[in-house]
């Protein structure tokens, strides 16, 4: 059984997989650590629900993704869910200090597909884990990642990025 | 395709966002707050074998028949030896879990034989408050469905059960909101069957700046002794103390009359510190101290 101190401990190892997937959806700091506070309680009340205790962090990116997806819905509920995920307004440089040239290619990927590269490329999840973080088949997120891999390599070549560091 | 994986994990690896101080700061505090976790199974572990399972029998009746039967938990309560421990049964237990949404609440109900009309009180009181975070859990998890987790537990503790006076304390853990854990106190004076507020124990309304006072030293006290410690005051980054104590305040006594002021998460210091509490000697306030109440203990 996971204690107290474990799961303290686990979330702080987690953290930066969480501050990522929260703000690659959210794109706003304040926000993304609202939804990181909700899901650490979220998880921790329903700890005894973990039944493999190796699969902790996509469990809680799981949680995390979730919590977002409401975010996102009762900030506007009055504008279809999908439309609002799909932010038009790319990455948000506000709390950055330097210009990230990948970074700013993922952020103006549509999702799933800027969900699926934060997970894949940034926090090496496998296509098996972020099935479960966002509630689909491995065959779905397979599609999606290839997608994204394509579209990505778009965005690079348009930006000279790609043919000058290959 | 993979020279290509290569690099975008390459350049992933260098362009990793890092967690800003406030985010982690955030995350601590959230950490801090954590209730502790129930731990049963440990108890039993460190027993025998034979005596765990006459243990886990004997527990099985004693929860399980005053919920099925309040003819049973009443007649339980004429047995001396367990009396004190069936003052308060569980009357009802609301249990759900479908892998997105997960609720545990007891449902104490008090013995009004025994306290009377304050008894009545406090389970009026209590199904109101729990009906209504029951209904909110179900609408929410409806609302919610699959795209979201909730929890709701509610559990309840005597802390106080002597011939003079009685204490209940219902704990509230609700993560379907933005809440956390919040408290309700429910104190009795046994001679009178009536649930006392903190303002009815004293003869004046100089209390509240009596017990402020002392808290507020106590704060200061605490916050010299350990530097980690931090407590809203003067000194502090808000400029001032937010103790304020009206009549309806939480409180409740400790064995030896000392009176025990806890506060909400919020209320006094940054959310970290979780839900403070303060204990006032007795010989603070024993001078404004109603009569009926000069020898409680």
């Amino acid at each position: 059984m996971i204690t107290t101190n474990d799961f303290c401990e686990r979330v702080r190892a987690c953290q930066g997989s969480m501050y990522a997937l929260a703000y690659g959806i959210l794109h706003n700091q304040h926000d993304a650590e609202d939804a990181i506070s909700d899901t650490i309680m979220r998880a921790y009340a329903n700890l005894s629900q973990l039944k493999n205790e190796g699969t902790f962090k996509p469990w809680l990116l799981k949680i995390l993704h979730n919590v977002c997806l409401e975010s996102l819905r009762s900030k506007r509920p009055t504008v279809d869910i999908e439309e609002q995920y799909d932010l038009k307004d790319g990455f948000s440089y506000q709390d950055v200090n330097t210009k990230l040239v990948l970074r700013q290619a993922v952020s103006k990927l549509r999702q799933p597909y800027r969900t699926i590269v934060i997970l894949y490329y940034y926090e090496n999840l496998s296509l098996q884990e972020i099935a479960t973080v966002t509630g689909q088949s491995v065959m779905a997120a397979k599609t999606q990642l290839s997608r994204a891999r394509t579209m990505l390599k778009n965005a690079l070549n348009k930006e000279d990025f790609y043919r000058e560091t290959v | 395709m993979k020279q290509f994986d290569d690099m975008i994990f390459d350049l992933a690896k260098k362009e990793q966002l890092p967690v800003p101080e406030h985010t982690a700061q955030r995350i601590e505090e959230v950490l801090s707050n954590l209730p502790p976790r129930k731990e049963k199974v440990v108890r039993f572990r460190m027993m025998p074998r034979v005596a765990a399972v006459a243990a886990s029998l004997a527990l099985a009746l004693l929860v399980v028949m005053p919920n099925v039967s309040v003819a049973y938990a009443e007649a339980l309560s004429d047995v001396p030896v367990i009396g004190a421990i069936v003052k308060v049964v569980t009357i009802r237990n609301y249990d759900y879990a479908d892998g997105y949404h997960d609720m545990n609440v007891e449902v104490p109900n008090v013995d009004e034989s025994s306290l009377g009309d304050a008894g009545a009180a406090i389970n009026k009181d209590v199904d109101a408050l729990t009906e209504e975070l029951v209904n909110r859990f179900y609408a929410d998890a409806e609302a919610i469905g699959e795209e979201g987790h909730t929890s709701l537990s509610v559990d309840y503790e005597v802390l106080t059960e002597t011939d003079n006076w009685f204490t209940l304390k219902l704990t509230v853990f609700n993560a379907t909101g933005s809440g956390m854990v919040t408290y309700h106190y429910y104190n009795v004076d046994r001679s009178t069957n009536e649930v006392i507020t903190l303002g009815q124990l004293f003869s004046d309304s100089s209390y509240a700046e009596v017990l402020r006072q002392d808290i507020l030293a106590q704060m200061k006290q605490r916050m010299a002794d350990d530097p980690s410690l931090v407590y809203w005051t003067e000194d502090s980054d808000m400029g001032q103390d937010f103790i304020e104590l009206d009549a309806e305040h939480n409180f409740y006594f400790d064995a030896n009359g000392n009176l025990v002021i806890p506060f909400d998460e919020y209320e006094i210091a940054p959310g970290y510190m979780g839900t403070p509490e303060f204990t006032v000697d007795r010989s603070v306030f024993e001078g404004i101290l109603n009569p009926e109440y000069q020898n409680l203990f």
